[in-house]
């Protein structure tokens, strides 16, 4: 069934979306910590040459991929996947970017929620109050509470999380008004939310920024030692394989390369779209949320009241404890606190609920696309899983953190992998066939190598806006794909041997989560593909 | 106290960094108004 696929209304508008599903919580949380702790200033060598190198390439091929899907009536990696490989297991490997962001989105919009209670709980001035002391535990310790309470930590049970009805219920609101915002469709829904809450996004952020840089401690310091403490270089830092694979990992994370949300929205794009022009702006002002707004409110604000072995005590503790332990605290001694912390607490909800949506569009536009389901009956569908798969990571004490480690960060790298070498390396083999033919497996390798990235760089140059450098033809077709490839090699070697044994019950219950998703996604798939073209196709 | 003030190393690099940010934006923006004005 051919169905009219839904176009964005302004260009604009369909930037801004796809910025603000890269914008979240980790620009304002993950890369403050990220950068502390790899040698400040030093760290964003690495960063900057990731973001070129990693970045804007992957960028790049996924804008490129959903605007060939769209061009043919789908958007996701599914069909995407499927046209471009022709073969039969090629729409079982572009399931991943349905599921990937289809199980992130179960425990992201839980701690979306969280956000949200603590801006209520900010307006209402209803946050633990407690007078700067000496020692930084015993002053966190009301906060660490007050979080706790929230989550439902303070049972006693090792296994279950006991939240109260309140978290509940801002729960089922943030998610109930993440399928109304999905219901309303791309242009009147995801467009409108974007084009709403970017600008507040940036002036909630100014504002925060400001109000940071004009804090001083009770002995003295001021933004001077927090900005201090993330720029100063420490050069010795750049030695370090891992300060490397840290700066490549934050700009996957920070870019949302990888979820399959960006295709997802480029399928949305009118005919004779630019993608190279667009995904260069998206990834700029993603960078502007991250380096110049996130790298100065949290993390400067920490230093100047807990110092800088504070900071690293509390980041150490995890990116979370930064903005919902330290800043509290700091918002709890100063004027007009209260008012501060819902700014920033309602900022952290606005950058949440934008990616939110984004991730959640990919299933969408799989059951309208590959099923033929109307907008409203897609949503129900999608409402229905998650209402129920979020109860894992509500009730599940390790379950958020097991989903996070095994989808939203290792499936993501080999997705993209996929991604890349779907783009750059097998788009083109249809118009080498005739190269191809009677040659060693060898030789249609070297071929295929030597000359499919020329097919890829014309897709993606299709009604440009920009001319894009040609170092860029390279940089995509050998070194990103190198770079995916050493970055998975190291993850392989340090950190998957800790990570396969889980050290709960609970972390087993995650992991048969996951792979029951598979599987529903493998049989949808299937069904979808016999329902449109026989049996045998599947 | 402990302090650790911005140094001029760290000026330096939270500058470059700022400005290629700040370059990013504003060379794409530019060329995304220059195209819908050529458009028009």
């Amino acid at each position: 069934m051919v169905h009219k696929r839904e176009q964005w209304g302004t260009r604009i508008g369909l930037i801004l979306a796809v910025a603000g599903n890269a914008i979240g919580l980790g620009n304002f949380l993950r890369f403050p910590v990220q950068a502390a702790d790899n040698g400040g200033g030093a760290f964003m060598i690495p960063y900057m040459i990731s973001f070129i190198l990693l970045g804007i390439p992957l960028i790049w091929v996924e804008w490129a991929l959903g605007r060939y899907g769209g061009e043919r009536g789908h958007g996701t990696a599914v069909a995407v996947f499927d046209l471009i490989w022709r073969h039969p297991l090629a729409k079982y490997i572009g399931i991943f970017g349905v599921l990937i962001p289809l199980v992130v989105v179960v425990y992201y919009t839980y701690i979306e929620s969280w956000t949200l209670i603590y801006s209520f709980f900010h307006l209402i001035n209803e946050v633990p109050s407690t007078p700067l002391t000496a020692d930084i535990k015993d002053y966190l310790k009301p906060f660490n509470d007050f979080l706790g309470g929230i989550i439902g930590a303070s049972s006693g049970s090792d296994i279950f999380f006991t939240p109260p009805l309140e978290t509940y219920l801002f729960f089922l609101v943030t998610l109930l008004l993440n399928l109304y915002i999905i219901y309303r469709g791309v242009s009147a829904g995801i467009e409108k939310v974007a084009k709403f809450a970017m600008p507040l996004i940036f002036i909630m952020a100014i504002i925060l920024v400001i109000r940071v840089f004009t804090l001083t401690s009770p002995d003295g310091r001021n933004f001077l030692d927090g900005l201090g403490f993330l720029w100063n270089p420490d050069f010795s830092a750049l030695k370090d394989p891992k300060v490397w694979l840290a700066a490549a990992g934050q700009i996957f994370f920070t870019l949302s390369i990888g979820f399959g949300a960006i295709l997802t929205y480029a399928s949305y794009l009118k005919p004779k779209s630019d993608v190279a022009l667009n995904g260069l702006a998206s990834a700029s002002v993603n960078e502007f949320a991250e380096v110049i707004l996130g790298g100065s409110i949290a993390i400067t604000a920490s230093v100047i009241f807990f110092g800088i072995a504070g900071t690293q005590y509390i980041a150490s503790e995890g990116a979370f404890n930064l903005g919902f332990m330290a800043l509290p605290a700091i918002f709890a001694n100063i004027p007009y606190g209260a008012f501060f912390g819902f700014l920033w607490f309602l900022l952290l909800f606005f950058a949440g609920i934008t990616s939110s949506i984004a991730l959640m569009q990919p299933a969408m536009a799989f059951l309208e696309d590959e099923f033929g389901l109307s907008r409203d009956r897609a949503v129900k569908y999608l409402g229905a899983f998650l209402f129920v798969s979020s109860h894992i990571p509500i009730f599940l004490k390790g379950a958020l953190d097991e989903l996070d480690f095994w989808v939203g960060t290792f499936a993501l790298v080999i997705f993209a992998l996929f991604e890349v070498i779907t783009f750059v390396w097998i788009l083109g083999i249809p118009q080498l066939s005739e190269k191809l033919q009677e040659k060693s497996l060898l030789s249609k390798i070297f071929i295929v190598l030597k000359h499919s990235p020329e097919y890829a760089w014309k897709e993606l140059n299709r009604y440009a806006d920009i001319k894009i450098p040609r170092i860029f033809y390279y940089i995509l077709s050998y070194i990103a794909p190198l770079f995916l490839i050493v970055i998975l090699l190291w993850w392989f070697v340090t950190t998957l041997p800790a990570k396969f044994i889980p050290e709960h019950i609970n972390g087993w219950i995650a992991r048969l989560f996951i792979l029951f998703v598979f599987i529903l996604g493998v049989v949808l798939v299937k069904k979808s593909w016999e329902r449109k073209y026989g049996r045998t196709s599947s | 106290m402990e302090g650790h003030l911005l140094n001029s190393y760290g000026a330096l690099f939270m500058a470059v960094s700022w400005g290629i940010v700040l370059t990013l934006n504003i060379y794409s923006f530019y060329k995304i108004l220059y195209n819908n004005k050529k458009n028009k």
